[in-house]
C-alpha cells in the first residue's frame, strides 16, 4: 500500500530546480494534445485542475461554489522526466500556448544524478560566453596601400592543401631530358586541395540516415555542381558499402578509431573501390571529450547501424579511450599511418585526429619526423559529441586558439609551417561565424578547420545552445531527427534539404571568407599564419597568440 | 573660335592653368575652343549649360578624364586617342573621341554621350548610371572592349560593334557585366562569358533593333564611319543584348542551381543505387512523417486498461471483496445485485464486513486523501438478509468435495465450492456452526440475531451439513475414500496422518492453500493466523483453488498492483464536502461529468457517488469528451457491460484521456 504522504510532495522538487519551465497560457490553449504528443522526454502531461470559488451575491452572506474541474497542460517535476528546452512544443502548437522557459537558477546538476548514475548528454561545452576565437578581430584591412581587393568581383583561390607538402629538394624527382619524374623508388606524399572547412567526424550511428546522406549529398553536390571541394569525415561508425563502391568515394574521409567499428566491410570494399578516398582520420581524442572513448547507446544500434558497424543489435558500442595495441606515442602513431596507408597502396593521405592537450607538441614533433603524416588535427574543447559523461564534456579538454597556434609557432621553428598542414576544430562557428572563426584560426595557422555541430545546427535546425537545450542527442530522442535511428524521429528530417542547407552553409562561407580575405588583400593563396591581420581587445590573449592588441 | 595650348613657349602649363583658361574664355563668350592638349586633365568638363552650345576639339597628347563632369550642351570631340576615364561622371556632355579609349571610359557616367572611333580598355562603362530626369547615357564602341566592361552598371546604353575587334573571340572582355543591376548591353560578335546570376542574354527586339538604327547613324557619321552601315544594319540576328535580372526576377530565380531532388534523382542515386546509400539496408520509406503522427507512426499509445490494477479497497480486504465494484452497481442501479455481490465471497458478510470487521478496506480507501474514506462498513450492514441470486444446486460435472470444520474458514470454503457446483459434505464437530463467531457474541460485539441470519442463509443452501461429527483418523480416511478433494478447516487437526506434513501445529501447505497430498487443502487457523476476514478469505481462495484442481483449470491469486493514488485524478471529487451549489450558483446538477451530491444523509447510493472507483472505470464519458481527435468512442456490450476503444487512426498519442481519466484507466505505453 502507497503512502499517503506521496501526496504531501515530500522529497518532491520544485519547478524552480529545473534548467527550463513550461509557459503555458490556459486562455490560449486548445487541449489538442499536439505539445504533449511531441515532447521528447514527456517533461509535460495533460492533467485537470481543480478550481472552486465560493461567493455570494445579493446583500447577503449566502454563500454559493463555483466549482471547475478543467484540462490542463502541466509540467512533469520528475527528474528523469525534465524539460530540455527544446521547445517542440511550440514548433507544434497552433496557438502559441506554450514554452519552455530557461532558469538561470535551475539546480539541475544537484539531481541529475539519480541511481548513482552520472548525468550524460550529447552537445557540447556549456559556455555561453564569448569564445577567444569570437573574439579575434580582422585589423590589418588593406586601405588605399596595398590594391584591396573586391570580394564580389575578384577570383578567388579559396583552397587549402591536405597532405605532406614536401619542399621541393625533399621530393623524389630527378631531371630526364628536360623534364621532371618521379625518382624510382621514391613516393611522392598524396596531397589533396580541399576547401578549407570540411565536415568532421559525425558517425552513421550518431547521425541517423537521413542526416548523414543528406551532408554526404551536400558534399557531393558542393563539388560536382559547385566547385567547391569539400570533403567530409566518415566518423566512426564505417560508410554505407553502396558508398564505398560509388565515385563519391573520393569526397569522404573515412575514420579508424579504437573501436574499429565498420573496417571489415571497408576493407572487403577496398578491391572494388572505384575511387580513392580523400583521405583517412585516425581518430586518436576527441575534443568533446579527452580521454573517454567513443559511445553509442544500445537504443541507437538498430538493424542499419548493426550492418554497417559488424555488430550485435541493441547492445552497448564503446570505443575504448585508447587504441588497444599501441604502447607509445611512437608506435601509436607510426603504426597506424603504416598500416592505413599500406591499405590504399600509400596513394591516400592520411592524418592522425587528437584532442586539444597541452601535450599536443609531442604529437607534432613526431608526426614532423614521420614522412608518411600528412598532417594533424587538433579538436579543441568547445567540440561537441553525440553522448558523453557531462563532467568529461564541461571540464575536460583545451581550448583550441592557443594550442592551435603553439603547433603552428613550433611548426616555423622548424621551418616546417607549410609542409605538416594542422587542421583545428572544436567550437568553429559556435555563435554561428563560421567563416570568420574558420579565418581566425587559418590566419593563426590553421590549413583548414572542421565543423560538425555548426553544420546539425545550419543544416538540420539543431535545438542545442550553450544553456544545454535538447542536448539529447545520446538517447536517440532527438526531436529533429538528427541523432536518433527511431524512423518515427528520423522522418522527420528531409535528406535533401538538409543537402541543400550543406550547399548553403559551403556558398555562404565561400563568400564570407571573401569577404574577410579581400580587405586583407589575399585572394589566390590562404594567408596561413598571417597573425598579423589578427588583433585582440584582451591584452593576455593578445600575448598568448602573439598576435596585436588593439583596443 | 578660341585655341588654348597645353604647352606655351615650350614649357607644359597645370591642368589648372588650361582649366582656367577654359572657363576664362567661355565667360569671355567663346563658344568654339581648339585645344593643343599636353597631358592635362579634365579638359571639356564642368562647361555649365548657361554657355551652351558649346564645341571644344582637342587634340594632341590628352590627358585623364577627358570631358570627365561634362555638361549638356557640351560638345567634345578628341581628334586622336584618348586617356583613361574619358567621360567620367558624364552629366550630359557629347564625347567623340576619333581613336581608342583606354580604361574606365565613361565610369560613373550619368547623362550624355561617348563615341568612339576604336575599342575600350578595361572597366569601360562601369558604375553607370541612368537618372528618370534625362535621357539615358550612351557609350558606343566600334571595335571591342577590354576586362571588366560594365561592372555595376545601374543605367545606359552601352553598344559594342565589334568592328575588327582586337580579340574577336571575346569582344566584351572578361567577366562583364558583374553586379551590374540596369541599363543594357548591345553588342555584336562573340563573348566569352558574363555574371549569369546578375544580367540574361537575350535577342533583340523589334524595338531594340529600331533603336539601334535610329542611333547608329549620328554615331558613325560622328566617327566618320558610314561606310559600315550596310554591315552594321545587315541583319537583326548579328546582335544580342545583356540585360540585368530584376530585382523580382532574381528573387525568382533560386540560387541554386539544381535542386538537391534533382541532384538525388541525376547524380547520387544513380551512383549509389536506388533509394540512396542506405537504401538497400533500411525497410522504412524516407518519406517525410510530420511531427505529429497517428497509428503506428506515434511513440506512445493509450490503452484502456480496466482493472487492470486494484483498487485499494480490493488490495487491503483479506476477503478479496471487490467493494468499488459494489459501488459500481449502486451508480448503475442495481441496487440488490450490489448488496448480494458480496455474498460471491463471504457468506458472512453482515456479521464480519458489517460488524467485526475493522475494516481494512476503509484505511485503505483512496477517498480518505479527499475527506474521509468511503462507509463500506455500511454496505455489510446493509447486505445483511440478502439472498444470493445465483442457482445453489451441484452442476453435472460438479465433485465430491468435503469441508471438515465449520467456523469461518470452513464455510467460506463450503459456501464457495457450494457456488462453483460441487456436491459438499460440511463436517462440524460441535453442534453449532460458526466457531469461533460465537465468541464475539459472548463478548458482545455481534447480536447473535446477525449471525443466525448468515448461518441460516448457509444453511439453507444446498450443503450437505453434518453437526456433532469429529473427524478422526479413521474418519478422515473414509472421508479422503469417498471425496474427490478435502479442504481441512479446523483449527487443531489432530487426525491427519504423516502424508500431510505440518510444522508447530500448523499444516504445510503451498501459497495456493494445498498440502503434501494434493487433494486435501487446509485453510483458516489450520494454517495460520489472522483476523475472521482472513479466515474468510483464506477458506475462500483454498475453495477456488481447489476448485482449479477438480476443473482441470489454474488458480492464479491475485497478482495485480494496487493503483498508486497519483493515478487518480482525485481533482474531480476535491470539493463535494461542503458542496453547496452547483454551476453558477444553481442548484442543479451538472450538465455533463460526475454527478455531484448535494450533503445529506449517507446512504450506499450517496457513498457511490463519493467513490472514485479506482482503477475501474467510472464510464463518464471524460475521454471521449476529452479527445481532440474524436479517437475514443465508447462501446455497448450488453448487461450493463462497456468499453471504451480507441481508433488509432485518429490518436496522436497526446496522452489527454490518461491525463484526465479520474479512474487512472487510461495508461500510455510505448507504440512499439
Amino acid at each position: 500500500m502507497e503512502s499517503a504522504q506521496r501526496l504531501d510532495h515530500n522529497g518532491e522538487l520544485t519547478l524552480l530546480e529545473f534548467p527550463f519551465i513550461i509557459r503555458w497560457r490556459e486562455d490560449r490553449c486548445s487541449r489538442c494534445g499536439r505539445c504533449t504528443a511531441v515532447c521528447p522526454t514527456r517533461a509535460i502531461e495533460p492533467s485537470v485542475m481543480a478550481q472552486r470559488l465560493v461567493y455570494s451575491d445579493g446583500n447577503n452572506s449566502l454563500p454559493a461554489t463555483i466549482r471547475r474541474v478543467s484540462q490542463v497542460v502541466r509540467q512533469v517535476n520528475d527528474i528523469a522526466r525534465h524539460c530540455v528546452g527544446c521547445a517542440t512544443c511550440s514548433l507544434v502548437c497552433p496557438n502559441m500556448a506554450i514554452m519552455p522557459e530557461y532558469n538561470p537558477n535551475h539546480k539541475f546538476l544537484f539531481h541529475k544524478n539519480q541511481g548513482g548514475i552520472p548525468y550524460a548528454r550529447g552537445g557540447r561545452r556549456n559556455d555561453a560566453t564569448t569564445s577567444t576565437l569570437d573574439k579575434l578581430k580582422f585589423t590589418r584591412i588593406s586601405m588605399i596601400t596595398t590594391p584591396s581587393l573586391d570580394a564580389g568581383r575578384h577570383e578567388f583561390h579559396l583552397r587549402t592543401l591536405m597532405g605532406r607538402n614536401l619542399p621541393p629538394e625533399a621530393l623524389p624527382l630527378e631531371l630526364a631530358d628536360g623534364l621532371l619524374r618521379p625518382r624510382a623508388g621514391g613516393v611522392i606524399p598524396p596531397v589533396r586541395e580541399i576547401f578549407p572547412i570540411r565536415i568532421g567526424g559525425m558517425s552513421i550511428g550518431a547521425l541517423s540516415p537521413p542526416m548523414w546522406e543528406g551532408l554526404a549529398m551536400g558534399v557531393a553536390y558542393l563539388n560536382e555542381v559547385e566547385n567547391i571541394p569539400v570533403v567530409m569525415c566518415s566518423g566512426e561508425g564505417g560508410l554505407p558499402p553502396r558508398l564505398l563502391r560509388s565515385r563519391y568515394l573520393k569526397y569522404f574521409i573515412p575514420q579508424i578509431a579504437s573501436g574499429y567499428f565498420g573496417w571489415d566491410e571497408i576493407i572487403h570494399a577496398l578491391p572494388e573501390m572505384i575511387e580513392d578516398p580523400a583521405a583517412i582520420e585516425i581518430k586518436y581524442g576527441q575534443g568533446a571529450k579527452p580521454g573517454d572513448g567513443g559511445l553509442l547507446m544500445a537504443y541507437k544500434v538498430l538493424k542499419l547501424i548493426a550492418k554497417i558497424r559488424g555488430v550485435p543489435m541493441y547492445v552497448d558500442l564503446a570505443s575504448p579511450p585508447t587504441h588497444q595495441t599501441k604502447y607509445s606515442i611512437e608506435e601509436a602513431v607510426t603504426k597506424m599511418i603504416q598500416s592505413v596507408s599500406m591499405a590504399w597502396g600509400f596513394r591516400v593521405p592520411v592524418y592522425p585526429k587528437i584532442a586539444g592537450t597541452k601535450t599536443a607538441l609531442a604529437v607534432l614533433n613526431n608526426l614532423t619526423r614521420n614522412p608518411y603524416a600528412a598532417a594533424l588535427t587538433i579538436d579543441g574543447e568547445d567540440g561537441a559529441t553525440g553522448a558523453a559523461y557531462h563532467v568529461s564534456l564541461d571540464k575536460m579538454g583545451h581550448p583550441i586558439a592557443s594550442n592551435l597556434r603553439d603547433c603552428y609557432l613550433a611548426l616555423v621553428k622548424q621551418g616546417k609551417q607549410n609542409e605538416l598542414p594542422l587542421f583545428a576544430a572544436g567550437g568553429v562557428g559556435k555563435e554561428a561565424n563560421l567563416a570568420a572563426n574558420a579565418a581566425a584560426l587559418i590566419l593563426l595557422g590553421a590549413s583548414g578547420v572542421d565543423i560538425g555541430r555548426y553544420i546539425m545546427q545550419a543544416a538540420a535546425e539543431c535545438y542545442g545552445d550553450e544553456r544545454n537545450r535538447c542536448n539529447l542527442c545520446n538517447l536517440g530522442r532527438c526531436p529533429r531527427g538528427i541523432t536518433t535511428q527511431d524512423p518515427r524521429l528520423y522522418r522527420r528530417l528531409d535528406a535533401d534539404r538538409v543537402a541543400e542547407r550543406v550547399v548553403d552553409v559551403f556558398k555562404t562561407a565561400e563568400i564570407e571568407l571573401k569577404k574577410v580575405f579581400a580587405p586583407m588583400g589575399r585572394s589566390t593563396q590562404l594567408p596561413i599564419g598571417m597573425s598579423d591581420g589578427l588583433g585582440v581587445a584582451d591584452p593576455a590573449i593578445a600575448e598568448r597568440l602573439q598576435i596585436s592588441y588593439v583596443c | 573660335m578660341i585655341k588654348l595650348f597645353g604647352n606655351i613657349d615650350g614649357k607644359r602649363i597645370s591642368s589648372r592653368e588650361l582649366e582656367e583658361k577654359i572657363q576664362a574664355s567661355l565667360a569671355d563668350g567663346a563658344r568654339h575652343l581648339e585645344i593643343e592638349a599636353q597631358g592635362q586633365h579634365g579638359i571639356g568638363g564642368r562647361i555649365w549649360p548657361r554657355y551652351a552650345p558649346v564645341k571644344v576639339m582637342v587634340r594632341g597628347a590628352i590627358g585623364q578624364r577627358l570631358g570627365a563632369m561634362g555638361m549638356f550642351g557640351t560638345e567634345i570631340v578628341a581628334e586622336n586617342g584618348a586617356s583613361d576615364d574619358v567621360g567620367w561622371l558624364n552629366c550630359g556632355a557629347q564625347i567623340t573621341v576619333l581613336g581608342d579609349v583606354t580604361n574606365g571610359a565613361h565610369n560613373a557616367g550619368a547623362q550624355g554621350v561617348l563615341y568612339v572611333q576604336g575599342g575600350g580598355g578595361a572597366r569601360c562603362d562601369t558604375m553607370t548610371k541612368h537618372n528618370p530626369r534625362f535621357a539615358p547615357l550612351q557609350s558606343w564602341y566600334f571595335r571591342d572592349v577590354g576586362d571588366s566592361f560594365a561592372e555595376f552598371k545601374a543605367g545606359g546604353i552601352s553598344v559594342v560593334c565589334g568592328v575588327n575587334p582586337r580579340h574577336s573571340e571575346n569582344i566584351l572582355g572578361y567577366r562583364p557585366c558583374v553586379g551590374m543591376v540596369g541599363g543594357t548591353v548591345y553588342f555584336r560578335g562573340k563573348i566569352a562569358d558574363y555574371s549569369e546570376q546578375e544580367v540574361q542574354l537575350l535577342e533583340l527586339s523589334t524595338q531594340d533593333w529600331e533603336w539601334l538604327r535610329v542611333n547608329l547613324r549620328p554615331y558613325l557619321s560622328a566617327i566618320d564611319r558610314l561606310d559600315y552601315w550596310a554591315e552594321l544594319t545587315r541583319s537583326c540576328d548579328d546582335w544580342r543584348k545583356l540585360i540585368a535580372y530584376t530585382p523580382a526576377e532574381k528573387k525568382k530565380r533560386s540560387s541554386r542551381r539544381m535542386a538537391a531532388k534533382e541532384f538525388r534523382r541525376r547524380h547520387w542515386e544513380p551512383a549509389v543505387g536506388k533509394g540512396g546509400i542506405f537504401g538497400e539496408m533500411i525497410e522504412q520509406p524516407f518519406t517525410l512523417l510530420p511531427f505529429v503522427t497517428t497509428g503506428k507512426d506515434r511513440r506512445f499509445r493509450p490503452v484502456w486498461n480496466n482493472e487492470r490494477q486494484l483498487a485499494p479497497c480490493v488490495a487491503a480486504c483479506p476477503s478479496d471483496i471487490p467493494s468499488h465494484r459494489r459501488f459500481q452497481l449502486l451508480r448503475q442501479g442495481k441496487h440488490r445485485e450490489a448488496l448480494a455481490l458480496v455474498l460471491e465471497y463471504s457468506p458472512l458478510a453482515a456479521t464480519v464486513c458489517g460488524e467485526l470487521c475493522p475494516n481494512i478496506c476503509m484505511k485503505a480507501c483512496s477517498r480518505k486523501v479527499v475527506d474521509r474514506p468511503l462507509d463500506i462498513k455500511g454496505l455489510g450492514r446493509a447486505s445483511r438478509g440478502m439472498i444470493i441470486p445465483t442457482s445453489t444446486t451441484a452442476t453435472a460435472d460438479g465433485k465430491k468435495v468435503a469441508v471438515i470444520g465449520g467456523g469461518p474458514a470452513g464455510l467460506a470454503a463450503a459456501w464457495q465450492l457450494m457456488l462453483q457446483g460441487h456436491t459438499v459434505t460440511l463436517y462440524e464437530a460441535s453442534a453449532r456452526l460458526g466457531g469461533k463467531l460465537w465468541q464475539s457474541v459472548e463478548q458482545g460485539k455481534v447480536q447473535s440475531a446477525i449471525l443466525e441470519e448468515d448461518l441460516a442463509r448457509i444453511v439453507a443452501a444446498k450443503l450437505v451439513i453434518k453437526r456433532n461429527n469429529p473427524v478422526d483418523r479413521k474418519k478422515f480416511d473414509e472421508i479422503h475414500r469417498e471425496n474427490d478433494g478435502i479442504i481441512i478447516a479446523c483449527g487443531a487437526p489432530g487426525f491427519i496422518g504423516p502424508e500431510i506434513h505440518q510444522e508447530k501445529g500448523k499444516i504445510l501447505v503451498n501459497s495456493q492453500g494445498q498440502t503434501h497430498d494434493l487433494k486435501v487443502f487446509a485453510v483458516g487457523a489450520a494454517v495460520g493466523r489472522g483476523l475472521t476476514t482472513h479466515l474468510i478469505g483464506s477458506g475462500r481462495r483454498g475453495a477456488l483453488a481447489l476448485h482449479a484442481l477438480l476443473s482441470g483449470s489454474q488458480y492464479h491469486s491475485e497478482a495485480r498492483n494496487t493503483i498508486p493514488y497519483v493515478k487518480l485524478k482525485l481533482e474531480y471529487f476535491a470539493f463535494q464536502r461542503g458542496e453547496c451549489a452547483g454551476p453558477m450558483g444553481t442548484a442543479a446538477p451538472l450538465e455533463k461529468g460526475p454527478t455531484i451530491p448535494l450533503a445529506g444523509a449517507v446512504t450506499p447510493a450517496s457513498e457511490a457517488q463519493r467513490c472514485i472507483s479506482c482503477g475501474l472505470c467510472r464510464d463518464c464519458h471524460i475521454c471521449e469528451n476529452t479527445c481532440h481527435y474524436q479517437a475514443i468512442t465508447r462501446r455497448d456490450l450488453g448487461a450493463g457491460n462497456f468499453e471504451y476503444v480507441l481508433d488509432p487512426t485518429r490518436c496522436i498519442g497526446c496522452g489527454f484521456c490518461v491525463g484526465t481519466c479520474p479512474c487512472g484507466i487510461w495508461e500510455m505505453e510505448e507504440n512499439i
